[in-house]
């Protein structure tokens, strides 16, 4: 096939691939680093928590900076840098809008890897705020924010270059999310790091920011994500897509409440834990609607569907974890629970859960379909991508289950009862430890496999002489077909 | 929701409509609270933060403890923290124990006990450091890890210190804790919120079932105080340290 | 690469629909609602309002059950800062807190027992002028008295004579408020097996305000030799 042929006909979105493919890439590339990095920290961690001579006696790498590290290695390394690449990309498709100066946007997304690759260093040498996912050091933080704010103007300015009519669903999650960080990061910053506020009201903030983070960043894109790869791969409109709109503005409304239920127990106002409580229990209504949203679009498409596809396993598994997570809110706001989930692992599997099972999967989802195209060939190995997909799953089922089963099951139930020891409860919870463990050693083979798939797909060093001369696969040549109006 | 703007303002005012609900009203309502002045001692409430105990909580973010101890005591019917032995306190936690606290690191998780009243049930640093420097010294099944970088080996100089721990080392040396690890324990023991504030203290207690005992008829009621008299807190302050909760 | 994938080839995926379809019929669905299928799960939107009015309702009786009557200080949401709104101490805290006050000041002469020391500092434990008119209590702390002092055929000698506790008393050190005069005695009435009323700030304040121009210390003379 010539080049003349692959310029002019170009399936979809030709010239705007060609001018996302640099960003794109270098945003990807960035993503995995960090992906990999937060593995190897997650992995030290983890070990840590049921072997303490782990690495003991070196203090860079005791369990109070490397578990930090890894956590922000994952939530600003990858999610952030991946969370960018997609809200590029999906931006760029659905408003059809090319970038303008990919080069400028190469520096801002080089400036914001430096300042995280700086704050992790600073969290590994002491210098940690200790709010949780906002343990940058002060002084990566304004650093980050202009950063960031350089990147996200570039996707508005993507935006408004675009020449689509409408605004499809996943566009409100992409600019809304987009917006939400700064001001998050921001508010958090001034009042917990520059001129912090007094007292407990520190802690209100701090949850604040941290489920806000999760759902306003990271739930929101996988959102985004889902709602534009069900139609897509399946050639089929969202199911009950009239009730999509509710749900997006329920959801933001109830889910920037329901942080609060961070802090049952802990010594803030009761009316502010019992808002954010039942925040919780509010957002069963957009629960309902995505649901509805998704379930019934993919059961329309045929769950035979899920066998071929690969990005829409992916998105399943992403939906499936998005409506857990939701659930697992509600059910710890119960009276009752409230008390047992509290302080335990429990909590912390759901964050887990929201980062890696909703947004990660979404986005690796996502970058299995964009990668090939944004480079004309198809990924090199089938097999590794099958292994990333089935390391994954596994590892973020039996990590979140197992974390979740000896939060309940040990801690919590040790915790509310005055005879059993804090030394039992630490012997009961090794087993669990151990399987996420074992969990965190699937999901970092997964990583890699994922990493090595990738590296060849864009190095594709076999294929250098020949890339000229390689047949680009007719898929993507092809025109997409038209998604049709179910019929009334 | 065609119009990206009005998306944009959307999500601004989503945004700032929980943050003034959560943020600016709880900031509003107590984000200036003013430590209790006991006229009977003549003392503010919390105390102020001794030199080295604030120079131990900067040692104590350092290393990142928060995240496996919480510095928040749940009473009432959340978990056993006012019932298991030794107590993790005598009460619930309060807004106002925290105003002292430049940073406030209630913690979400507890991989290990409760640390916000450490001080009163640990009242010996030799034990603290030890914990510190060989947590399985005390209990192996402890999964804490080994803080031994805080402590360094010297040769004898003269007469042992004695700060010194009593742990197995090479014969002419000894193991002492750096200014670091003096600064973290001076931290620790100073975690004790022995002090029970009447506001709090009424509005937090179940209102007493309607048996108007008044103390003119009870002779000394001196068991039924809720107010922590020093001497009563300095009693339970020498009670030995327990095993470790 | 030799061979070309397939439509179905894991390695890349076929789209289903193209970008502006999935706009402009998403565009169009989203103010037309569906004909609901037979048998197809059509969440009706009154389904949805009847459940969201609901878990609203739900949502608004947990609130107001566990607000904890809004107020910034109360942790335990079910109290609802009810009984609670009282700003005076319960007698167990003016007890404890009169204790505190004696442990700090009159314990070095009264003694920890009350009995004081013979000859020297009169007893607290079974005095009529402790249990007796608390008028008379209430002059005596506020400005002191001067010896001698006679007390059930006892004479008294003072190394430390009794000082002045009210403020702006000539060599008064203490400056207490009226409220901690009232919580000390109090105190003194009720422990060494004493058993008398309890004396309030308000009462203090009265006696205080009839003798405010005085400023010296009380002769055993001149105060009501009453009960």
């Amino acid at each position: 096939m010539s080049d003349a042929h692959s310029q002019t006909s170009p399936g979809e979105a030709g010239p705007i691939h060609t001018s996302l493919k640099v960003p794109l890439l270098v945003l990807l590339a960035f993503a995995l680093l960090h992906l990999l990095a937060a593995s190897a920290l997650g992995l030290i961690a983890a070990i840590q928590l049921h072997t303490p001579g782990f690495f003991a006696g070196c203090e860079y790498v005791t369990f109070g900076r490397v578990y930090p590290a890894a956590i922000n290695e994952l939530a600003y390394g990858w999610g952030v840098n991946a969370g960018l690449a997609v809200a590029l990309w999906l931006t760029a498709r659905l408003a059809r809008g090319t970038v303008p100066q990919g080069g400028l946007l190469v520096v801002a997304i080089v400036f914001w890897n430096l300042g995280v690759k700086l704050g992790v260093l600073g969290i590994l040498a002491g210098d940690s705020t200790t709010f949780a996912w906002l343990e940058m050091p002060r002084y990566v933080g304004p650093f980050l924010l202009i950063a960031y704010t350089l990147i996200a103007a570039w996707v508005v300015a993507v935006q408004c270059r675009g020449v689509a009519r409408w605004l499809y669903a996943s566009q409100w999650y992409v600019l809304a999310s987009l917006f939400w960080f700064p001001w998050l990061w921001s508010a958090a910053q001034l009042m917990l790091v520059f001129a912090p506020v007094r007292g407990t009201v520190q802690a209100v903030v701090a949850a604040w920011f941290a489920h806000n983070f999760l759902s306003l960043w990271f739930a929101s894109l996988g959102l985004a994500l889902v709602y534009y790869f069900l139609p897509k791969v399946l050639g089929r409109p969202i199911r009950g897509y009239y009730l999509s709109s509710m749900a997006f503005w329920l959801f933001a409304i109830f889910t920037t409440w329901a942080g609060a239920a961070r802090l049952a127990g802990a010594p803030v106002p009761a009316w502010t834990q019992t808002a954010g409580r039942a925040a919780n229990f509010m957002l069963l209504v957009p629960l309902a609607i995505f649901a509805v949203n998704f379930f019934g679009t993919l059961r329309a498409g045929g769950l035979r569907a899920l066998r071929h596809s690969i990005v829409l396993r992916f998105m399943a598994v992403a939906a499936v974890v998005f409506t857990l997570w939701m659930l697992r809110g509600v059910v710890g706001a119960l009276p009752g629970l409230t008390e047992l989930t509290g302080l335990t692992w429990f909590n912390t599997a759901g964050d887990y859960a929201v980062v890696y099972g909703m947004f990660s999967m979404a986005a690796f989802g996502a970058v299995y379909y964009l990668a090939p195209r944004l480079l004309r060939r198809a990924w090199p190995s089938a097999i590794l991508i099958k292994a990333h997909f089935w390391f994954a799953t596994t590892g973020l089922v039996l990590g979140v289950v197992a974390l979740s089963c000896g939060g309940i099951f040990v801690q919590g139930i040790g915790l509310a009862n005055a005879k059993v020891p804090m030394a039992e409860i630490n012997t009961g919870m090794v087993f669990w430890l151990h399987l996420a463990t074992f969990a965190g050693i699937l999901l970092t083979l997964g990583h890699l496999a994922f990493f090595v798939n990738f590296f060849k797909l864009v190095l594709c060093p076999r294929h250098r002489s020949a890339a000229a001369a390689a047949p680009v696969p007719a898929v993507l040549l092809r025109p997409s077909p038209e998604l049709q109006a179910p019929a009334r | 929701m065609n119009r990206a703007p009005l998306i944009f303002l959307g999500a601004f005012l989503v945004l700032a409509f929980s943050w003034a609900g959560l943020v600016l009203t709880n900031q509003v309502g107590y984000g200036s609270l003013a430590p209790h002045f006991d006229d009977t001692e003549n003392k503010a409430y919390p105390a102020q933060m001794a030199g080295p105990a604030a120079q131990g909580a900067a040692v104590y973010q350092d290393l990142g403890c928060a995240y496996c101890h919480t510095q928040q005591v749940r009473g009432g019917a959340q978990g056993a923290d006012l019932t298991r032995l030794p107590k993790w306190g005598e009460r619930d936690s309060y807004a106002r124990d925290y105003l002292r606290d430049t940073r406030v690191q209630l913690g979400d998780l507890r991989v290990g006990p409760d640390l916000r009243n450490v001080g009163a049930r640990d009242t010996d640093s030799t034990a603290l450091y030890l914990h510190l420097y060989d947590p399985a010294h005390a209990n192996p099944a402890w999964t804490m890890p080994s803080y031994n970088f805080l402590f360094e080996q010297r040769p004898i100089t003269g007469e042992p210190s004695p700060l010194a721990l009593k742990v197995p080392v090479a014969a002419g040396f000894e193991v002492l804790p750096t200014p670091r690890a003096v600064a973290l324990v001076a931290y620790l023991l100073s975690l004790k919120d022995t002090y029970d504030y009447p506001d709090e203290s009424q509005m937090n207690t179940p209102p007493a079932p309607p048996k108007t005992a008044a103390p003119a008829k009870g002779g000394p009621p001196v068991g039924a105080t809720s107010v922590k008299s020093p001497a009563s807190a300095a009693t339970d302050a020498a009670k030995p340290a327990a095993a470790k909760p | 690469m030799s061979e070309i994938p397939s439509d179905f080839d894991p390695r890349l995926e076929p789209a289903g629909a193209s970008d502006e379809s999935i706009q402009r019929v998403h565009a169009g669905l989203l103010h037309t609602k569906p004909e609901p299928e037979p048998g197809g799960y059509e969440l009706t939107p009154l389904l949805l309002l009847g459940f969201m009015s609901g878990l609203i309702l739900a949502c608004c009786i947990f609130f107001v059950h566990n607000r904890g009557g809004f107020d910034s200080l109360v942790y335990n949401g079910q109290l609802n800062g009810a009984g609670v709104v009282s700003a005076d101490l319960t007698p167990a805290q003016i007890i404890a807190r009169g204790k505190s006050l004696y442990g700090q000041t009159c314990i070095q002469c009264h003694q920890p027992t009350g009995l004081g020391v013979p000859g020297s500092y009169p007893p607290l434990a079974g005095s009529d002028i402790v249990q007796g008119d608390p008028e008379r209590l209430i002059r005596i702390i506020l400005d002191g008295l001067k010896d001698p002092i006679m007390l059930n055929g006892n004479q008294f000698v003072t190394p430390n004579k009794m000082p002045a506790f009210a403020p702006g008393m000539p060599g008064g050190l203490y400056n207490w408020s009226d409220a901690k005069i009232s919580y000390v005695l109090t105190y003194i009435r009720q422990d060494f097996a004493n058993k008398a009323d309890p004396i309030t700030a308000d009462q203090v304040s009265a006696v205080h305000a009839k003798i405010a121009d005085r400023k010296v210390e009380w002769t055993m003379k001149e105060l009501p030799t009453t009960p």
